[in-house]
Parts: C-alpha cells; sequence; structure tokens
C-alpha cells in the first residue's frame, strides 16, 4: 500500500464538496457516510468493481489511520477525493495494463497548412435510453479507460462528477492552464473514438438508410 | 489576424466555455464562418461532452460495502497506528 502519497490537503471546497467530518469514524460510521460516493469516484476511475472495491477499501484504512488528520480537515471530502486518486493509481500500476493511448499532441491530424487532414461530420444525437444508447455509453466507458491516468482522472472529476475546473486542477496538482489542455486532450480523444463508433453504426445499416 | 483549423482545435473548449479572449474568439467565429469542417468537428466535440454529462454512475454491486466494512473491520482499527 502506498505509504508514501501526498496528504497535503488540497484546499478544495465548494457545495459538490463541502461536508462535516463525523463524530464517530468507526469503520461502519465511514463506510455508511462515505463508502457509496468513494467506491463510485473508484468505479469511475479503476473501471471495474473489483478494484473499486479494493480502491474504496484502501481510502477508507488510510483515513482511519489517519483519522486525526482527518477530523481537522476543513474539506473532507477534497480529502477523500485526492486519496482515492491515488489509490486508484497505485492500483493501476500494479495491474499489468495494456498501455494508455498517447495525448501528448492534439489528437487531430493536422496537414502542413494547418488544415485538418480528416474530414469531420457532426454525430447523430445519442439516444436517451435504449440499445443504441446503452452501445454508446459502453463504448464511452471504454475509451475513457484507455485514457492515460492523469487525462482520465480529468475527465471523471469534470464531466462525470462535476468539479470546476478549478477544484480538479487543484486536486491534480496542475495549473490551471495545464489542467484545461489535459481536459481537451482527453476530450478529443473520445471524441474520436465515438466517431469511429458511428461509423461503424452506418456501415451496418442497409444502403437505403444512410443519409 | 486567422486562426488555422489547428488552432481552432486548440482552442474548442475555451470556446464553448465562454473563456477566449473577445479578440480570439471573434477569430474563431470569423474561421467557423469559412470552415464547415471546424463546425462539425465542434458540434461532435459538443455531443461528446453531452453524452459524457449523462453517463450514468455504475450501480453498487451486492453487498459490496458490507464486504468494504468487514475488511476494514478486520484489518483497521487494532492492526493500523
Amino acid at each position: 500500500m502506498g505509504c508514501c502519497v501526498s496528504l497535503a490537503p488540497p484546499e478544495v471546497s465548494s457545495p459538490t464538496m463541502a461536508a462535516d467530518v463525523p463524530e464517530s469514524l468507526a469503520p461502519a460510521t465511514l463506510v455508511e457516510r462515505y463508502g457509496e460516493r468513494i467506491f463510485r469516484l473508484a468505479r469511475r476511475l479503476a473501471g471495474n468493481d473489483t478494484d473499486a472495491e479494493d480502491v474504496t477499501q484502501a481510502t477508507l484504512l488510510k483515513l482511519l489511520q489517519r483519522a486525526s488528520e482527518f477530523r481537522g480537515e476543513s474539506d473532507p471530502f477534497g480529502w477523500i477525493y485526492r486519496i482515492t486518486l491515488n489509490e486508484a493509481r497505485e492500483i493501476h500500476r500494479r495491474r499489468a495494463r495494456r498501455p494508455a493511448v498517447s495525448l501528448d499532441a492534439l489528437p487531430l491530424a493536422v496537414q502542413e497548412d494547418g488544415h485538418f487532414a480528416h474530414a469531420f461530420r457532426p454525430f447523430p444525437s445519442t439516444p436517451d435510453r435504449g440499445p443504441l444508447a446503452q452501445e454508446v455509453e459502453v463504448r464511452v466507458r471504454e475509451a475513457i479507460e484507455e485514457l492515460p491516468d492523469g487525462y482520465r482522472e480529468a475527465v471523471v472529476l469534470v464531466d462525470l462528477e462535476g468539479l470546476s475546473y478549478p477544484e480538479a486542477s487543484k486536486l491534480l496538482d496542475l495549473h490551471l492552464n495545464a489542467f484545461k489542455t489535459r481536459l481537451h486532450r482527453a476530450r478529443l480523444h473520445l471524441r474520436n473514438r465515438l466517431e469511429s463508433f458511428w461509423n461503424e453504426q452506418e456501415g451496418r445499416r442497409p444502403q437505403g438508410d444512410r443519409p | 489576424m486567422t486562426l488555422s483549423c489547428r488552432d481552432v482545435g486548440d482552442r474548442l473548449m475555451l470556446f464553448r466555455d465562454g473563456t477566449l479572449s473577445p479578440k480570439e474568439t471573434e477569430w474563431l467565429r470569423q474561421h467557423l464562418h469559412l470552415c464547415p469542417n471546424c463546425i462539425s468537428l465542434l458540434d461532435s466535440y459538443d455531443e461528446v461532452v453531452r453524452v459524457l454529462e449523462r453517463l450514468k454512475p455504475v450501480d453498487l454491486p451486492p453487498g459490496a460495502l458490507d464486504r468494504i466494512r468487514q475488511r476494514l473491520e478486520e484489518d483497521g482499527p487494532s492492526s493500523c497506528c
């Protein structure tokens, strides 16, 4: 277990994350109070239930071990988020996962004259429910999982957890502009994956149905 | 000043958020006026953000919280500092 992760308070505070520290820090109280929220965040970061359970357990254990520090914390959810992020990274390192995609550059091919090398088309609107909506959801979750840790964290914190850019950038110890670049490239990667999905869908349809 | 498609690709998020400078916003709008390809890119980018915002939280597996509590009770209070 990561004994040396940074646990400096992230100084993140917003209505999204504000909460009081409970009187009792018994395991049952912690699980009841924070378990579900940590699990959902961990599940989005780790990508599967087993790892999410391990991350949740490790996060709460760290909270027990550092109870006095936690009691003095004015922003308990910020503190918890940071530990959850660290534990999720730790479990990613331990698992022999396939290498993440590289997003060091803008994930859009550009020609020498500055024009894109690719003709984009608007996507169809994704339906709210039904088999197609489920397929889109699966594809997007897969695309999120293949992002490098820091990029996945940016998408999870802002687009799924609803944190503001300043909140998320503080949690990830990034300057705001660096954080925005990371989030933007991650979204573009997801866009590219969703484009492949819609192209496959169009390939499956009978020719007469194509626009 | 004109922006290239590459410049637009770099600035899409800030443009959507309304945090691009007024001057750059105007340049980007001028580019979009002339470039249907970048309009399509912007539309598809918007759709991705919409899909992400609607992504449902996963259900907790049955018994997950009980298992976590049990492991904490076994590993936590007595063995920790």
